[in-house]
């Protein structure tokens, strides 16, 4: 235990950077996509919106999500984050390759070569941090919600990459299993498991502590081990085929996350910090999360709609997810850099605050072209003009790159005031 | 009570008196940040001087580690330390941009330290530490 709690064992401030920084990318790349988009009603399974949506969770999600895991091991789990260098390699890179490859695959009507190249490299991408994350919490002392919540969400990842890699075999024509049931389990894991689990448990620490709301009581079953059991159970139940207990089983997760995020939207109702711009963007993301939910409960009685799947992706992914994580940076993206700073030795009276790095008001403006943009999303999928959405995705990708590099620029102005190091 | 319970509570009345300061600073109403500050840094300092003076030195002499995390978390009160004051400057000269900057930076370095604490290092001090209330107990202000 001699290392836990330093600062030497905590990830290098560019590894969880790099991949925050990746994101806003791969969201100027969805604008140029979606401008290229054929006309028309959109589909569920037409390639183009399956392209859409991996170049959303993994270029996106799966990369701000991956950044801030690496801190939150450290900070909330006291994991050590031996190997930087080694996990930029196995994790980082594969990532924004396989993601590129796979992207490319969907885009080009499910092509198998691109398709297989890709989840070859998104399975170590995938679960070097899973595995890396689970084998370091099972070491840690710490037994807290957010600790025992990145364990399940980190089990749901291993699940996911797992579910997907053999869709992809299938698809191939290499595996001979029902494609549906795999389909229908690796959005299970990977929405309801890896991102839903991961924003509750850390939003379960990180909103009472950040927005100052009133701490809930400690209930005998955590809601993450319950909604994690249920997804257990719903999976079990469609890879067995047993179709009315997996309608139960899913609309048992739909009322567990409800109940999980309404717990969440009374704290924030009791914030004792209004005026952070971070409350208004958890508020929103809630909000998107339960409508999506309403989409997947409708849903079960409508199962040949065609709209209501993606509509009910759009609000999970593009509202709850990247609301939740775009609230985050307004926090994580400043504190890395002046932590860095500070680290670096930086005199105290040189060193800026963090809403030096990045103001409130900027903050409150990449929340609110992340709800523009959640709208033209909805008229996407209401009318089928992409040319609306595609002009907002370039607009909040535009503007969050540019908020990420005037923090890199101002810290790289800071690293030249530093005194200038005489060592023997 | 717990003495786990008991410093968390701490944590978290400082927390309410550090929301009711930056209120009052959003508000600009000086007087009541001036005296809200005041309160906050006191809470602080005695939530500090249990840890310091009573707490660390009997988890490092039960673990027997004096560069551990004890010495982070002590480095970390020091950072704190410096905010504060530096918030109170800005309080005096009725800068509430530069305040709030600080007040932000202080947050985060204050709850990821808060963090730390409550989900490893006082669980960690009530498994080597069978007088962990009593040691508190002792030197409790807040």
């Amino acid at each position: 235990m001699s290392a836990w709690l330093d600062y030497e064992q905590a990830p290098p401030w560019w590894l969880p950077l790099s991949h925050m920084v990746t994101a806003p990318c791969w969201l100027l790349l969805g604008a140029g996509l979606l401008a290229a988009l054929p006309a028309g009603q959109v589909q569920r399974f037409q390639p183009e919106v399956l392209a859409l949506t991996h170049l959303l969770t993994l270029g996106v999600l799966g990369n701000v999500m991956l950044g801030a895991l690496w801190q939150l091991l450290a900070v909330a789990a006291a994991v050590p984050i031996r190997g930087p260098r080694w996990l930029l390699l196995s994790s980082y890179l594969p990532l924004q390759a396989g993601c590129a490859a796979l992207v490319t695959g969907f885009w080009q009507g499910l092509s198998p070569g691109w398709l297989q190249a890709g989840a070859a490299m998104l399975l170590p991408a995938l679960l070097s941090p899973a595995l890396y994350g689970l084998h370091g919490l099972w070491r840690s002392p710490a037994r807290d919600a957010t600790s025992q919540g990145m364990r399940l969400a980190l089990l749901s990842l291993l699940l996911t990459a797992v579910f997907g890699a053999s869709m992809v075999l299938v698809l191939s024509g290499r595996l001979a299993l029902p494609l549906p049931r795999l389909l229908d389990n690796h959005i299970l894991w990977a929405a309801g498991g890896w991102l839903s689990l991961l924003v509750l448990a850390v939003a379960r620490t990180v909103i009472p502590l950040f927005l100052i709301t009133p701490a809930g009581q400690e209930k005998q079953v955590s809601p993450e081990r319950l909604l994690a059991g249920l997804i257990g159970l719903a999976s079990v139940s469609m890879l067995l085929g047993l179709d009315s207990l997996s309608v139960a089983m899913v609309l048992a997760v739909c009322l567990s996350l409800c109940w999980a995020v309404l717990r969440l939207l009374h704290g924030l109702l009791h914030s004792k910090r209004p005026s952070d711009p971070s409350r208004r963007g958890w508020q929103s993301a809630c909000l998107w999360l339960l409508v999506a939910i309403g989409g997947i409960v409708t849903l079960q009685w409508r199962p040949a709609d065609n709209i209501l799947p993606v509509l009910s992706g759009w609000c999970v992914l593009a509202g709850f997810g990247l609301g939740a994580v775009l609230s985050m940076q307004g926090k994580i993206l400043p504190f890395l850099v002046w932590l860095q700073l500070k680290l670096a030795g930086l005199p105290r009276r040189q060193l800026p605050a963090t809403h030096d790095f990045l103001a409130e008001a900027s903050h409150a403006r990449l929340l609110q072209l992340h709800a523009l943009w959640m709208l033209c999303g909805l008229a996407w999928l209401a009318w089928g003009k992409s040319i609306p959405l595609a002009m907002a995705t370039l607009l909040l990708g535009a503007y969050w790159l540019w908020l990420a590099a005037r923090v890199l620029l101002r810290h790289q102005r800071c690293l030249r005031q530093l005194p200038v190091q005489t060592g023997s | 009570m717990s003495a786990i319970d008991t410093l968390t509570h701490q944590h978290r009345h400082c927390d309410e008196g550090f929301a009711a300061c930056e209120a009052a600073v959003r508000q600009q109403d000086w007087e009541a940040a001036r005296a809200a500050l005041t309160v906050f840094c006191q809470d602080m300092e005695g939530h500090f001087t249990i840890e310091e003076q009573a707490l660390f030195p009997a988890f490092e002499s039960a673990s027997g580690q004096r560069m551990g995390p004890t010495r982070i978390m002590r480095m970390e009160h020091q950072d704190m330390r410096e905010l504060m004051e530096d918030m109170q400057e800005a309080l005096l000269s009725q800068h509430a941009d530069a305040f709030l900057g600080l007040n932000d930076t202080l947050l985060i370095l204050m709850q990821q330290h808060n963090m730390k604490e409550e989900n490893i290092l006082y669980p960690m001090c009530a498994e080597l530490l069978p007088d962990m209330a009593a040691l508190i107990s002792q030197d409790c202000h807040v």
